[in-house]
């Protein structure tokens, strides 16, 4: 089921008050997710039918893009603001419940992908999963489907840093999905990727807005903001949203 | 705890074993100094124990009360008639006369001593609870025999039937053949010690027929040593008597002393490894720092992160603590203790080496458990909950 997201009015500023303060995002409101044109929303923030989308933020560095897919992701609180996930303001959670919602709602794509060198492709696809109520068997097997999803079964056993970079990208894409997560952020996912493999990401993120996820992307790479595949565009410049390109 | 819930923890359990896998060296540094701090303690503590538990074994079976002489303030013979002014004291029982004394061996290089048997036998009052691993004790009537304990017969290479030679106090050498090989509760009571008939004691150590080395005393009611001491004193100015309890409080005394003086000599290991446990614990790595980063921000929480620092650090510190333990129970009661017993044994640098009773103290296992693994386990938590409670999109922005 894909998430809807809605950030109202949000700032956040670093060092507050100080000499070195910084708002790396400035009063931003935007939608994210949820139904297409003319649906109905059924009053809980679900959404009425399944539908698929793919974001982007765009911009230049600094503008400031992963701060605000961070706030989108309930990794940060804002300073002021509301953010509403689902139709709840997560903004005032306590870290605890604020964990809850980020590790049931979204899954993330880091730009350095962040994976645990040492361990193999299954247990970082799976590591996720550790601290849940959720019994190893099925927590394998779940990760063993998303891993023959990605094409990664031939070398489920290899550790990642033995893999090569579209390979990387991938088991960090199945550690996204392991939660099956209703929203999947991705920061700078291509920075590290040639054309060839760039387009092959955004085949598999165009296959997961099929499945009805709702996607983020913080990027300046033309190639993924210029994809057919992507439903909105949002320009950032120094903290603030510019405009919705489509 | 549900079913589901056991597991997470031993998921989280089966993380930080994996972890400390992959870290593999500088977990092992920690574990070799850990377990040399603890190994060090262990022996000192198991061997201090040990000992004192040897020296209170010897005690077992003593009379409450043992009168020497003293002359100028130095151990004497004892005349032999004292016994009778003793035994006429209310509230004292027998008074029996014993001979023994030390013999320096040149061939072995170590002090033997040497006890006189009564024609009565060795367990008359006052007589050591010796035991016979082989052979035959002295029978009476018997003489140029002797019984030798396990020290010595290791030393002389003699067994049943061979003959251990002694110089006498002429410089003639004395012919004894040894007719039996002695064990006791305390391994440091028989060891260097060799049993000889009372009379060929007395002429191979040069005694006056009418003097003994001490008297032993039977006292009916313990409460009344003390008293029967004073009395004793009014009557014979020169004896010096010497209670159970004033000898087991000497060796309790004497035993602390050293156990805390090598302690003492420990403590600059210990700070040593506190330091190094300290800096090894709380300076977590980048890649530490940053693998913490990347659990906040992939849906642990910070009581899962804890979790998985306290098993790490328990696994490492119990690890380290039961390999130091054991190497020092190894060290102390299968080598003999090689490092440590020349400062702990002190006044038996000539001793023939012997095996100590193994006897580990619970509470004394407790007490090096609680001032090793706790700390270092402690050490572990506070910087990981540092790194923990910080904002998990700083790994999005790390590089």
């Amino acid at each position: 089921m894909s998430t809807r997201v809605s950030i109202e009015d949000v700032t956040r500023i670093y060092n507050q008050g100080k000499p070195n303060e910084v708002r790396p995002v400035d009063r931003v409101s935007v939608r994210i997710g949820g139904p297409g044109e003319g649906a109905s929303d059924g009053g809980d923030g679900q959404t009425g039918k399944d539908v698929g989308e793919i974001a982007v933020l765009k911009g230049p560095s600094g503008s400031g893009k992963t701060t605000l897919l961070a706030l989108i992701g309930c990794m940060i609180r804002p300073t002021s603001g509301r953010i509403l996930v689902n139709g709840r303001d997560v903004a005032k959670l306590p870290e605890r419940f604020l964990t809850e919602v980020r590790r049931d709602t979204f899954g993330f794509v880091f730009q350095q992908l962040h994976l645990i060198s040492g361990l193999s492709v299954l247990e970082n696809v799976m590591l996720p999963l550790y601290p849940l109520e959720i019994g190893f068997r099925e927590g394998r097997e779940r990760a063993l489907g998303l891993i023959e999803q990605l094409g990664l079964t031939h070398r489920r056993r290899f550790r990642v840093e033995a893999l090569s970079g579209g390979e990387r990208q991938r088991v960090a894409i199945a550690r996204a999905l392991i939660n099956r997560p209703g929203a999947i952020l991705a920061d700078e996912p291509t920075a590290h990727l040639d054309a060839g493999l760039s387009c092959e990401l955004m085949g598999i993120l165009g296959e997961l807005r099929g499945q009805g996820k709702s996607i983020v992307i913080a990027t300046h790479d033309p190639l993924v903001y210029d994809s057919p595949m992507i439903d909105r565009v949002f320009t950032m410049r120094d903290g603030r949203i510019m405009d919705d390109d489509r | 705890m549900t079913r589901a819930q056991f597991g997470k923890h031993l998921k989280i359990l089966e993380f930080a074993l994996a972890s400390m896998l992959r870290r593999r060296m500088k977990n092992a540094g920690i574990v070799v100094v850990f377990s040399a701090v603890v190994f060090l303690l262990s022996s000192i503590v198991f061997l201090t124990s040990a000992l004192r538990a040897e020296a209170m074994a010897t005690l077992e079976g003593a009379p409450e009360l043992i009168v020497q002489r003293t002359v100028a303030g130095r151990h004497a013979l004892i005349p032999v008639d004292y016994a009778e002014v003793i035994a006429a004291l209310p509230g004292v029982g027998s008074v029996q006369p014993r001979y023994w004394g030390y013999y320096y061996d040149i061939y072995s290089d170590a002090n033997y001593t040497l006890i006189g048997v009564p024609d009565e036998g060795p367990g008359s009052a006052g007589q050591l609870p010796l035991h016979l691993v082989e052979g035959d004790m002295i029978t009476p009537g018997r003489t140029e025999v002797c019984v030798i304990g396990a020290g010595v017969a290791r030393a002389r290479s003699a067994r049943i039937g061979s003959i251990v030679s002694l110089r006498n106090s002429r410089g003639w050498m004395q012919e004894y053949e040894v007719v039996g090989i002695l064990a006791g509760a305390s391994r440091l009571l028989t060891n260097d010690l060799i049993l000889l008939p009372e009379r060929d004691l007395k002429t191979l150590l040069g005694l006056p027929d009418d003097r003994a080395t001490d008297l032993l005393v039977e006292v009916y009611n313990p409460n009344e040593v003390a008293n029967i001491s004073r009395k004793l004193l009014e009557r014979l100015p020169q004896a010096r008597p010497i209670s159970h309890a004033e000898i087991t409080r000497t060796y309790d005394t004497l035993f602390d002393w050293r156990g805390g003086l090598l302690l003492a000599m420990s403590l600059g290991a210990v700070a040593a490894f506190m330091i190094l446990a300290w800096d090894k614990a709380t300076g977590l790595s980048a890649e530490e720092r940053r693998e913490i980063g990347i659990l906040k921000a992939i849906g642990w929480e910070t009581s899962d992160i804890l979790e998985l620092k306290l098993w790490e650090g328990a696994a490492l510190a119990i690890t380290a603590f039961l390999t130091g333990i054991t190497a020092g129970y190894a060290h102390v009661f299968h080598s003999g203790a090689a490092l440590l017993r020349p400062v702990l044994q002190g006044w038996s640098t000539l001793f023939p080496s012997f095996d100590l009773a193994p006897r580990v103290e619970p509470y004394e296992l407790g007490v090096l458990f609680l001032l090793t693994v706790a700390p270092y386990i402690a050490a572990t938590i506070v910087p990981a909950w540092k790194a923990a409670i910080t904002d998990p999109d700083r790994v999005m922005r790390a590089s």
